[in-house]
């Protein structure tokens, strides 16, 4: 079975505009990516945790090595942005949002139809990511 | 050489390459490090990664699941910074397919927002109950898992018959959408049966995802193909688009608790995807019913693996 087409939800507004914002927030994500972490692997830019220690740390749970590195778990990273393994988690974080961005790029459109659901299907799923990402729940907040 | 010499040839020359890269890495993960440079971990990772993503494609499983298990038996990084890993490389590889297949009708939008809100959410309760457990605990349910998962792929069938006529939650929802089917040479129908088990199953399948960091396309595709009855390939390009988010909110939560490590994370998942863009081309040449049955057997060895590490028997 050879499927060449899915009739006019294919060629659809909220696909097209979907399918292009997702596009280019992760092309952005992997841009900012692959840029850091070559500089971080070249030492271009100044580590947070030395590569040195990550690899004698990272055997141990999560805890000990937030401990031991004096790592502020969190959105601490982005105000150490000129620090090559910091600057990896913005790549890592735009990867990460492009959901989000594409959710809430479809939403006015499902809006102007009058597909409501639809349209609290985007704003919930924005907010469930935007409340995953806010670091509340890993706080115990 | 015959072409059928040759491919078994190169079958048995990759599994040998796999257990003799199994074997080296699994003295590894127990004994004190060796005192090689650091930069050689993300080389290695990055090629097993590479590896692992040409022969994901053929096999019909996502990357996240073959990586958790692998990396985590078999690699000397603990068990919470392979999952931050996992989730990121499942997602990074959703990502990169997603566009494409949603022009190409192989994802539907409308079918895949509801599930991945609810996939999402409970991601999140999956990735604070996996980040609140020993690393012995979750590695005993993660050997389960995934020798649970090698059945699953094992005895995985395929429904093409596919009902026009959706059921009720579908039909408020519009979750029906049609194809041209080359075999046949006409336009086929399709609506989603079953929705409100669906939306069970994925609510089950996004705990499991968030709490192992290992993904869900293993269980995305059946569910969307013999629950839901959409046509395999749109099952498996909608599985994709759902990942994109579901990954993400169990990625932020890693995140947010300092378990993603972009020295693990990063060269991983740029190695998985551009293995998965080589092993979606070498699709055509690649014995995919063989591929499959390598996985499979990787899969059940580095799931015991695990389920004995986390016993104390093997580590």
């Amino acid at each position: 079975m050879t499927v060449v087409d899915q009739g006019a939800r294919a060629e659809s507004e909220e696909v097209r505009k979907y399918a292009t914002v997702l596009e280019w927030a992760t092309r952005a994500g992997f841009i900012v990516l692959t840029v850091s972490f070559a500089s971080y692997l070249a030492g271009w830019l100044p580590d947070e945790v030395a590569p040195d220690l990550t690899v004698e740390l990272w055997r141990q749970p999560v805890g000990n090595y937030l401990a031991r590195t004096g790592t502020i778990p969190g959105w601490h990273w982005l105000t150490m942005l000129d620090h090559g393994d910091a600057a990896c988690l913005l790549g890592i974080a735009l990867l990460c949002s492009a959901s989000v961005a594409a959710t809430v790029a479809v939403a006015p459109i499902y809006a102007r139809r009058r597909s409501f659901l639809f349209v609290a299907f985007c704003v919930l799923e924005a907010g469930v990511l935007v409340l995953a990402a806010s670091g509340v729940l890993v706080k115990g907040g | 050489m015959r072409s059928g010499d040759r491919r078994r040839l190169l079958q048995r020359v990759g599994f040998g390459l796999a257990l003799i890269v199994l074997a080296q890495a699994a003295p590894a993960a127990s004994a004190p490090l060796a005192p090689v440079s650091w930069w050689v971990w993300p080389l290695a990772l990055f090629g097993i990664c590479f590896l692992l993503g040409i022969v994901a494609v053929p096999a019909g499983v996502g990357g996240g699941v073959l990586f958790v298990p692998i990396v985590g038996g078999f690699f000397p990084f603990h068990l919470d910074f392979v999952r931050g890993a996992g989730l990121l490389v499942a997602m990074a590889s959703a990502l990169a397919a997603a566009p494409d297949l949603l022009r190409n009708g192989l994802a539907d939008l409308r079918v895949a927002l509801p599930l991945m809100l609810v996939a999402s959410l409970t991601s999140i309760l999956g990735a604070l109950i996996g980040l609140s457990l020993s690393a012995s605990t979750v590695n005993i349910a993660l050997g389960l898992v995934v020798l649970g998962i090698v059945v699953l792929i094992a005895r995985a069938k395929r429904a093409d018959h596919v009902d026009p006529r959706p059921d009720r939650i579908a039909t408020r929802l519009g979750l029906q959408g049609s194809y041209f089917d080359l075999a046949v040479g006409k336009e086929q129908h399709w609506a989603a049966q079953r929705t409100g088990w669906g939306l069970f199953l994925f609510a089950i399948i996004g705990v499991i995802g968030g709490m192992f960091g290992v993904g869900a396309g293993w269980a995305n595709v059946p569910v969307l193909n013999l629950v839901m009855a959409l046509p395999l390939k749109v099952a498996a390009g909608t599985s994709g688009l759902i990942l994109t988010g579901a990954s993400a909110s169990a990625t932020w939560m890693y995140l947010d608790s300092g378990a993603v490590l972009p020295i693990v994370a990063v060269p991983s998942a740029v190695g998985m995807m551009l293995g998965a863009r080589l092993g979606a081309r070498l699709l055509r040449v690649l014995p995919a019913a063989n591929v499959r049955r390598i996985v499979i057997a990787l899969l059940a060895f580095a799931g015991m693996r695990t389920l004995l590490k986390g016993l104390g028997i093997w580590m």
